[in-house]
């Protein structure tokens, strides 16, 4: 048995299935030679157009329309241009920002002060969580000397802790950070609890039977098992984190993006607070994007079992 | 030394998956036990990888108790089991690892890839490969280890039928090669007369051993044998004992 049918076999079907995408795009997919392994499917939906081409083009769309329709509602001065400045106007204010900054800092002094919080609480959160969540979900006992604050801490909205860390550590970067740690370290070490417990038994079972000792089972095989999981947590919590960050700087700094909003909402420069608004979305959505890039480089295997 | 299964009862709570076992596999066979499903068949199995311990009586193996699980008798299960995250060749190198990363033998490794037919995969994840090929790999991942008792629970249960026909072909060539011995779970009535030298019919409710019995075939079986009246005499007792 030198040869694999089998695997020569799925790979004429993957041939098959690329040239049922048709004519219309000819150039679409490269020719599989017999003896490589594609390591991406693309499906090909009706019109013969892949998926991802299809999302981005309806993604574009949807903003453009958008941007249009509010620029339209701004000419037409259906609201105070003060209240509703236009896509113009937010443009304009963008570039300011860039090269002259606001209230004494520049757009990208409050990008790195904010991205630098987030940096060290959310990586204390992750460097603390994971291995508290690993302990918690194998010994017993420290399960439940931590589980009691754990299940406390949960329902409390992080943001109800703001005041008592200004009263504590007043308005510099430890409450900031301390909060981005106390928002995030549950959802982390949750998700690497609940990581640990959906190992399949099946996997353990296999390193007992070769002879792996417990030990080893939990860095070989548990460890890895879990990651899927933990960085699933990652992702959510990076989402928290970004909340917790932009709450407290609102109610309590003199640098960063949610101060930024804040304080030009207080002298009434919306098109500032929009600009603030827009880059703080973008910013979370990229953090998320990084993590699944991480993520695809780390648990390449996910989805695929 | 043979592996012992001496009076062997199992209890899951109030159920009583197997009740008076005894049975004795000689080094080097080839025992299949042939079962319904919940029968205790897996039970059994798992009882001798160490992987349970049993309710009342012992099993021996060299005259010691089997206590726990251990690389001399390694199982493979129906599902391979692979880890998604390591490539084919380590993989199969795991038990290796596991005794220590100074000591895995690549050249045994690789002999053992070719013997399995699986060369020129080395590279690939468990993900890349076809289901034959990844119980391929699992039992390659069992062999590397040099076993003494491999044990087998329905490993070709999940395959197609074409791909578990030529891996059952494969398992008796390569039994004559490696010499262990093997016991081998299946529910499918010839499978378990084609392969084994010995055949065990287990009763469920509580699981017990119904017969046990040679199979009068000569050695080199070949599929023509499944018309062979020794073979249909077994077959009949078989179904009725299973109540086909």
């Amino acid at each position: 048995m030198t040869v694999s049918p089998e695997h020569v076999c799925d790979q004429a079907l993957e041939i098959d299935a690329s040239s049922a995408l048709g004519p219309d795009v000819p150039d679409q997919m490269p020719s599989i030679g017999a003896d490589e392994v594609p390591d991406a499917f693309e499906i090909a939906p009706r019109g013969g157009v892949p998926w991802h081409h299809v999302s981005r083009f309806t993604t574009a769309t949807v903003v453009i329309c958008a941007v249009i329709l509010w620029q339209v509602i701004s000419d037409l001065h259906v609201f105070p241009p003060i209240a509703l400045p236009s896509p113009v106007a937010v443009w304009l204010a963008f570039i300011k920002l860039l090269t002259k900054g606001y209230g004494g800092h520049s757009l990208v002094d409050d990008i790195v002060t904010s991205s630098l919080r987030i940096a060290i609480g959310f990586g204390g959160a992750v460097l603390a969580g994971v291995p508290i969540g690993l302990l918690m979900a194998r010994n017993d006992l420290v399960f439940r000397v931590i589980d009691p604050f754990l299940q406390f801490g949960r329902p409390v909205p992080p943001l109800a802790y703001i005041p008592l860390l200004v009263v504590w550590f007043g308005i510099g970067e430890l409450p900031k950070v301390l909060l981005i740690l106390v928002g995030t370290i549950p959802v982390i070490i949750i998700g690497t609890i609940s990581g640990v417990k959906a190992t399949p038994i099946l996997r353990v079972s296999v390193a007992q039977t070769l002879g792996a000792s417990e030990a080893q089972i939990f860095r070989h095989v548990i460890l890895p098992s879990a990651l899927p999981e933990i960085f699933t947590a990652m992702r959510v919590g990076i989402g928290v984190a970004w909340t917790c960050l932009v709450a407290a700087e609102l109610i309590a700094a003199d640098q960063g993006l949610g101060w930024l909003v804040q304080y030009a909402g207080q002298a009434l420069q919306v098109a500032i607070v929009i600009v603030g608004i827009i880059v703080i979305g973008i910013l979370g959505y990229a953090m998320e994007l990084t993590i699944r890039v991480i993520e695809r480089r780390v648990v390449p295997w996910r989805g695929h079992g | 030394m043979p592996i012992l299964v001496e009076r062997v009862r199992k209890d899951f709570g109030r159920h009583r998956a197997l009740d008076e076992v005894s049975l004795t596999i000689e080094d080097g066979a080839f025992v299949t036990i042939l079962g319904s499903s919940g029968c205790g068949k897996s039970t059994l199995l798992n009882l001798i990888a160490g992987l349970l311990t049993p309710t009342k009586g012992r099993i021996l193996l060299d005259d010691v108790p089997i206590m726990k699980p251990g690389p001399d008798r390694v199982v493979v299960f129906q599902q391979p089991g692979l880890y998604p995250w390591l490539s084919l060749r380590d993989n199969i190198a795991f038990g290796l690892r596991m005794r220590g990363a100074a000591g895995i033998d690549w050249g045994r490794v690789d002999e053992v890839i070719g013997i399995m037919g699986l060369k020129g995969f080395e590279g690939h994840h468990p993900y890349e490969l076809s289901g034959g090929m990844q119980q391929r790999v699992a039992i390659a991942r069992a062999l590397v280890m040099n076993p003494r008792v491999l044990l087998m629970d329905e490993p070709f249960g999940a395959l197609d039928a074409q791909t578990r026909h030529r891996m059952q072909k494969f398992l008796l060539e390569l039994w004559g090669k490696i010499g262990a011995t093997i016991v081998f779970i299946t529910h499918d009535i010839d499978e378990a007369i084609m392969l084994g030298d010995r055949l065990v019919v287990m009763r469920a409710r509580p699981g017990r051993i119904a017969i046990e019995t040679r199979v009068p075939l000569p050695r080199a079986r070949h599929w023509d044998m499944t018309l062979d009246p020794a073979f249909l005499y077994l077959k009949r007792q078989a179904m009725a004992i299973l109540g086909e």
